[in-house]
């Protein structure tokens, strides 16, 4: 065969390998594969939890990390650890990316200059190729420098250009969608005590919360980045430096070469590429930072799939620091558990499906065994009643509620935050019904991080 | 000085233990109460025995039977009340040991069968009509609803006739004199209802049961 013979079955044999793999890739980030595979896995998932997984002993095994974990930072929480603040305040630079955000970046930007700071602040707005608004609502604001992206290319790759541009030795992102306190700056530069630390982290709370999804997550947050990130930061392992505001010493950054483009997480990765750098990240819980939380249903799914599916990925790629004690109490306890309370979560969620899914099948199909012999029965409330019996495991239960309850009292109160009548139901259904939501997006995150579907923001 | 870990562990293991006998407590206080129940009728049953064999001993049937088969029928109900409350006991129970109380419950019900057919015998007659009603019991006899169906009719029918007494027997339990009892029968499914040594599986509506069997209001 002649060389150009050669050369052109060649070319048709990669064109030919190029055309298959964009199908595999098209068929695996079809909504089609991604159902299937996750009914399959979800089957088989069931299926050997139900026949391997003893409820009883689960249950008992879950209870107990649960409490353990509670009781662990609660005692790290209540130990004194006092911190000496510095009474400097360096050059710093604000960096907000945006990406069409029309409907609040001014809003966003009134606060950012409205927060106080004994010297300028530098403001820097990195419009990511916006398709909406946005760089025209940008361009009247005064006070701010615009960097505008000719095309998208990620938040994580455009606060890198800004970090770059920045002039201040302190670097705060600010989300385009968040509102900062105006003394959450005076609050949180005072950290950055020494050299080693390489971050400081604000309260996130859920900004002006209207309907029940809201005014669970205004509690989520709360004791999230409240009572969490607290005994966290006692430990010096915080896992994450949110999205919202979170103020970087410079030269940090610059060292670990910023934030990775494409990571649909980068204020997770960040936290535990600074922690593997053996950087401090301090938090301070009076500097507030409020941000917009999904609204409805769809959209709280959506950014609890990226945020645990960024989990995973960043899980890999740290993975070296899980049980690794030269990381001291993050590698040794606080990343490794917060994988374990997890996993645990799933399994235990799915097994408590199974057992009442099965138990309520054969109910309906009773149900309709006996409407066929006399329908009567089925209207008579007692019928109810005398079947209804009280589970033991219930006293688990609730005293696992009355310890999280407790849990979120506290975090009410770090939040300087009073409970009202209005938090009531939220507050039911956050202790009761919330975490096993947050367990089945954990199963479906990692069932879209094993079938690799594509990772979108 | 104590880390935080060991603290915690030693924390959580208080207030877990803590839990389990509190747990434990209120599961075995509530089988402490099916356990005297079943201890009274036995008791109860012990005495009619020696009753029945002065009986016949004796062939004093005159004075005996009628107050014999009062007794045993008074038992019988008992008896059948002890089987929701076992039930719901199993459903609820999550530390306690509810085993020997079902083994104990079972005895007891074919011990009376046998002893209302022998009382039977050595009286000639009785109106008395023993239903035997077979359901599942633990995860299962929860979710059947057919099970409770049945039950609620069985109940309704014993309420308005004296004479219809109801010996109910969990099929769960492994136990030779059950098995015996389900094979005689031929019970593969539940509920199931055997009326005058007939076998009705599956949920039977009560007009069913009662045909052929007379009702002493």
């Amino acid at each position: 065969m002649s060389r150009n013979g050669r050369q052109k079955r060649k070319v048709v044999g990669m064109a030919a390998v190029s055309r298959v793999s964009r199908l595999v890739d098209g068929v695996r980030n079809s909504l089609w594969f991604s159902a299937a595979l996750t009914a399959v896995l979800l089957g088989t998932g069931l299926w050997a939890i139900y026949e391997f997984v003893p409820y009883m002993w689960l249950f008992l095994f879950t209870n107990f990390v649960f409490i353990y974990v509670a009781v662990f930072y609660m005692l790290k929480y209540w130990e004194e650890k006092p911190e000496k603040l510095s009474d400097k305040f360096p050059a710093l630079t604000v960096i907000v990316s945006a990406y069409n955000e029309e409907d609040k970046i001014s809003e966003c930007l009134k606060m950012v200059k409205a927060m106080k700071y004994p010297r300028p602040i530098e403001i820097l707005v990195v419009d990511d190729a916006s398709k909406d608004g946005t760089y025209a609502k940008l361009k009247k604001i005064a006070g701010i420098k615009v960097i505008r992206n000719a095309k998208n290319i990620g938040k994580g790759a455009s606060l890198n250009m800004a970090i770059r541009r920045a002039k201040g030795e302190l670097i705060a992102t600010v989300d385009a969608d968040s509102y900062p306190a105006p003394d959450a700056l005076m609050k949180m530069v005072p950290h950055f005590n020494s050299e080693r630390v390489g971050a400081v982290i604000a309260l996130v709370c859920a900004n002006k919360p209207r309907n029940l999804l809201e005014r669970i997550q205004e509690i989520e947050y709360f004791v999230s980045f409240g009572f969490w990130h607290t005994a966290f930061a006692k430990m010096d392992a915080l896992l994450v430096t949110p999205g919202p505001l979170s103020v970087y010493s410079k030269k940090a950054l610059v060292k670990i070469g910023g934030f990775e483009p494409g990571n649909i997480t980068e204020d997770m990765e960040i936290a535990l590429h600074l922690q593997d750098a053996g950087y401090r990240i301090c938090c301070n819980t009076d500097a507030k930072i409020y941000t917009d939380v999904p609204s409805t249903v769809g959209a709280w799914y959506r950014q609890r799939l990226r945020w645990l599916r960024g989990k995973i990925y960043n899980g890999f790629k740290y993975h070296h620091m899980i049980f690794d004690s030269e990381h001291g109490d993050f590698g040794r306890f606080v990343y490794p558990v917060s994988f374990l309370v997890e996993a645990l979560g799933v399994v235990f969620v799915l097994r408590l499906l199974l057992l009442h899914g099965s138990n309520l099948f054969s109910m309906v199909a009773g149900a309709v065994g006996v409407a066929n012999v006399n329908a009567a029965i089925l209207y008579d409330p007692n019928f109810y009643v005398a079947a209804a019996t009280i589970n033991s495991s219930l006293f688990f239960f609730a005293f696992a509620v009355l310890l999280w309850s407790y849990v979120t009292w506290i975090s009410f109160k770090i939040a300087r935050q009073k409970l009202s009548l209005f938090h009531l139901l939220p507050l039911a259904v956050y202790l009761t019904f919330y975490s096993m939501f947050i367990s089945m997006v954990y199963f479906s995150s990692a069932v879209h991080e094993f079938v690799g579907t594509r990772r979108d923001w | 000085m104590v880390s935080t870990y060991v603290k915690a562990l030693v924390i959580t293991a208080v207030l877990f233990v803590g839990n389990f006998f509190l747990v434990k407590y209120v599961d075995d206080s509530r089988n402490a109460d099916i356990a005297a129940r079943l201890a009274a009728i036995d008791e109860e049953m012990q005495s009619s025995q020696v009753l029945l064999l002065y009986l016949q001993s004796t062939n004093d049937s005159a004075t005996a039977c009628l107050a014999l088969e009062a007794k045993a029928k008074e038992q019988i109900s008992l008896l059948y009340g002890l089987a929701g409350q076992l039930e719901s006991s199993e459903a609820s129970n999550m530390l306690g040991n509810i085993s020997p109380l079902k083994r104990k419950f079972i005895l007891s019900n074919t011990q009376l069968l046998l002893y209302v057919t022998q009382l039977q015998a050595a009286c000639g007659y009785s109106d008395m009509v023993p239903v035997l009603y077979f359901y599942p019991d633990r995860e299962e006899g929860a979710a059947c609803m057919e099970c409770r169906a049945q039950a609620d009719m069985l109940t309704a029918w014993r309420n308005e006739c004296k004479n219809v007494r109801v010996f109910a027997f969990p099929t769960n339990a492994d136990m030779a004199v059950l098995e015996i009892l389900k094979k005689k029968y031929g019970v593969t499914k539940t509920p199931a209802v055997v009326v005058n040594e007939k076998l009705y599986s599956g949920l039977t509506p009560l007009d069913r049961l009662r045909e052929g069997t007379a009702c002493t209001k």
